[in-house]
């Protein structure tokens, strides 16, 4: 990625949000937006847990890129990285138990979510401390959008309830949803929806500027 | 050679910065966690030591355990193996420690701890016995408080409140044989009038579950596995 | 745990199938999705997978031990990590030196594994499980063949996918996606392999 200085504070925030969306556009990090996504809360929960690791290890990880000599930058990034998680294990073990035991060994594997070490890699080893750490935000904010998504569509179609709450009966319920190949379903039609707006976009930017 | 010799030193002393602020974070959160996991200990034992048709206790408010003192206080068998009872058979384990409550009307209440084997590995449920006058057993409520690696949207459905009630009030005549579930005693499919037999199924150790967990059997059938163990315990132990 | 050989290979049959790794339990997600558009490929990555898991799950659980005896397990995680990176390195350069053949063929797929959730994953569940030395082994060689046999089998059906004419807006990854959905069906069908 060779995005300079030109690059305002703000284009590095939203670049993951939509654009370079690490879960539908990048397809990075793909295990937990699957694993667990069955309800809006583990979604939630998996969602910031993940932000957290991402913002704090991207920050640390510029602050120490410059004294880390090349050969060995992978072996310490995945050890900051590891780091934050292991904190992150610890305070949700002691502090939101019920989660913690939901989430299971899914948070452990956050460390081997491509997405922290690939942000690690492709941006905060070549930025500074401010833009790195809104990298890691936006990157972050884009996964808790995606696996929020998917866990909301996959609770609301197994039991017809957001964060439990009651919506429709469970008339509309579509069971397979809820089961592991549910995940790749909903994940593949959604990734070809935003294809289809993508598309109409620009074929109405096209008809726009013909026009004029 | 000098470059190697720097790059393991500064390797080292990442090793060494990380660990020790990971020493602090763990020093630090160790208090809360284990008292998060006794909590959810707590909630289990109280749980299980409700009534659940009328909602009231079955013991005085003071006999459920606040502290870990309190807790160990009703410890009634423990051992040091961690396992108290085990039928590879079925397969069945019953943990340790077990504990013993007295109830408000003075009869003897087990809350066992035991696991069967899931779909993905252990399936931990906390149970409630009450030793009725007669001596005979009746199990009063169960709550699963580990089943992380049941396939979401099957197995793991088995903690929540509809799939778990159906566990609840099996008196002794049912633990006779052994209850199962009811695809394993050629219940299935359910007759029309099955939803008020519940009760009569119970009274011959048939649980019904295929209806309220579509397509899962295994999972309902490690806690079914985890309670004839307890039972064929208490039967050991008590009498 | 005093496991017979039946049940030791029943284990592992199930964690191959039953648990997939891939298709179940959604582990090792980006290399699935990453490497399988061709078969060779494909196939090169489940040889390097086989073989790292296998060295690092039985290493992982010999540390363990260690971890467990001085009181030190919250440093899990970053011991792990940091094993299964080494291990890796360890590797890449013995294959190097002794079969410069087969890391031609391995060469790339190597340091893609260190951040393949599927190694970290199967040394997670066997800590959970409580397995004893035996059963860790065989879990582990089941996990990583069912591995290579869920992902070999997706890249040919993506490989038999790629030439066909699909809507345009699900070319490429929805497509794969929805593939997945439908092999993900399939291995649910050996739920029934399984008897208590």
């Amino acid at each position: 990625m060779a995005n300079q200085n030109g690059e305002t504070n703000l284009a590095v925030l939203t670049a993951g949000w939509i654009k370079q969306n690490p879960t539908f556009v990048q397809v990075l990090g793909m295990c937990p937006v699957l694993a667990v996504s069955t309800s809006a809360e583990n979604a939630l929960g998996m969602g910031l847990a993940t932000l957290g690791v991402l913002a704090i290890s991207n920050l640390f990880i510029s602050f120490v890129r410059n004294i880390i000599p090349n050969e060995i930058r992978i072996p310490v990034y995945i050890s900051i990285i590891a780091a934050f998680v292991t904190m992150v294990n610890l305070l949700m073990h002691g502090y939101t138990y019920s989660l913690w035991v939901s989430l299971g060994i899914y948070i452990p594997l956050i460390v081997v979510n491509c997405v922290p070490l690939g942000r690690a890699e492709a941006f905060a080893s070549k930025h500074g401390p401010w833009k790195s750490f809104l990298d890691g935000l936006g990157m972050g904010i884009g996964f808790l959008g995606a696996i929020m998504l998917i866990g909301i569509t996959r609770e609301l179609f197994d039991a017809g309830t957001i964060f439990g709450y009651h919506i429709w009966s469970s008339a509309y319920n579509v069971f397979v949803v809820a089961l592991p190949p549910g995940a790749f379903l909903v994940i593949g039609l959604y990734m070809g929806l935003f294809r289809y707006i993508g598309k109409m976009r620009s074929q109405k930017k096209v008809q726009g500027d013909e026009s004029k | 050679m000098a470059n190697h010799v720097k790059i393991a030193l500064i390797l080292t002393t990442v090793m060494v910065v990380i660990g020790v602020i990971l020493a602090g974070v763990y020093l630090m959160t160790y208090t809360p966690i284990v008292k998060a996991d006794l909590n959810a200990k707590f909630e289990a034992i109280k749980f299980v030591l409700t009534d659940q048709t009328t909602g009231q206790l079955l013991v005085n408010q003071d006999e459920i355990p606040k502290t870990i003192d309190q807790l160990n206080a009703k410890i009634w068998k423990s051992n040091s193996s961690g396992v108290l009872y085990s039928n590879p058979k079925l397969p069945g384990y019953v943990l340790s420690p077990a504990y013993l409550f007295k109830g408000k009307d003075g009869s003897n209440i087990y809350v066992l701890t035991g696991y069967g084997i899931g779909f993905g590995g252990r399936v931990v449920t906390v149970a409630s016995f009450i030793q009725q006058s007669d001596g005979k057993f009746f199990e009063n409520a169960i709550d699963v408080i580990d089943f992380a690696n049941e396939t979401p949207g099957l197995g793991a459905k088995i903690n929540d409140p509809d799939v778990r009630s159906r566990f609840f009030d099996i008196p002794n005549s049912g633990f006779k044989d052994g209850i199962r579930v009811n695809k394993d005693a050629d219940l299935f499919p359910l007759p029309s009038n099955y939803k008020s037999e519940i009760p009569t199924y119970k009274k011959e150790g048939i649980v019904v579950t295929s209806d309220v967990m579509t397509g899962a059997t295994i999972t309902p059938r490690s806690v079914a596995n985890t309670l004839n163990a307890m039972y064929e315990f208490l039967e050991k132990e008590v009498k | 745990m005093n496991a017979n050989f039946g049940e030791l290979f029943a284990l592992m049959f199930s964690a191959m199938l039953v648990y997939n790794f891939l298709l179940s339990r959604f582990l090792g997600m980006c290399s699935f999705f990453g490497v399988s558009q061709k078969i060779d490929t494909a196939v090169g990555m489940s040889i390097a997978v086989i073989f790292v898991m296998v060295v690092s799950g039985i290493s992982a659980w010999v540390l363990n031990l260690l971890l467990v005896a001085w009181h030190i397990e919250f440093l899990q995680i970053l011991v792990f990590v940091l094993v299964i990176a080494a291990l890796v390195q360890f590797i890449e350069i013995f294959v190097k030196k002794t079969n410069p053949v087969l890391y031609n063929a391995l060469g790339i797929y190597l340091p893609l594994i260190t951040t393949n959730c599927a190694v970290l994953g199967v040394v997670f569940l066997n800590l959970n499980q409580n397995y004893d030395f035996l059963q860790t082994i065989f879990n582990t060689v089941g996990s990583a063949l069912g591995y290579a046999l869920a992902i070999i089998l997706f890249a040919s059906i993506r490989e038999r996918l790629s030439i066909d004419e699909l809507p345009p807006v699900f070319e490429g990854m929805p497509a794969a996606f929805i593939t997945a959905f439908v092999l993900s069906m399939g291995f649910m069908a050996f739920n029934g392999m399984i008897k208590a």
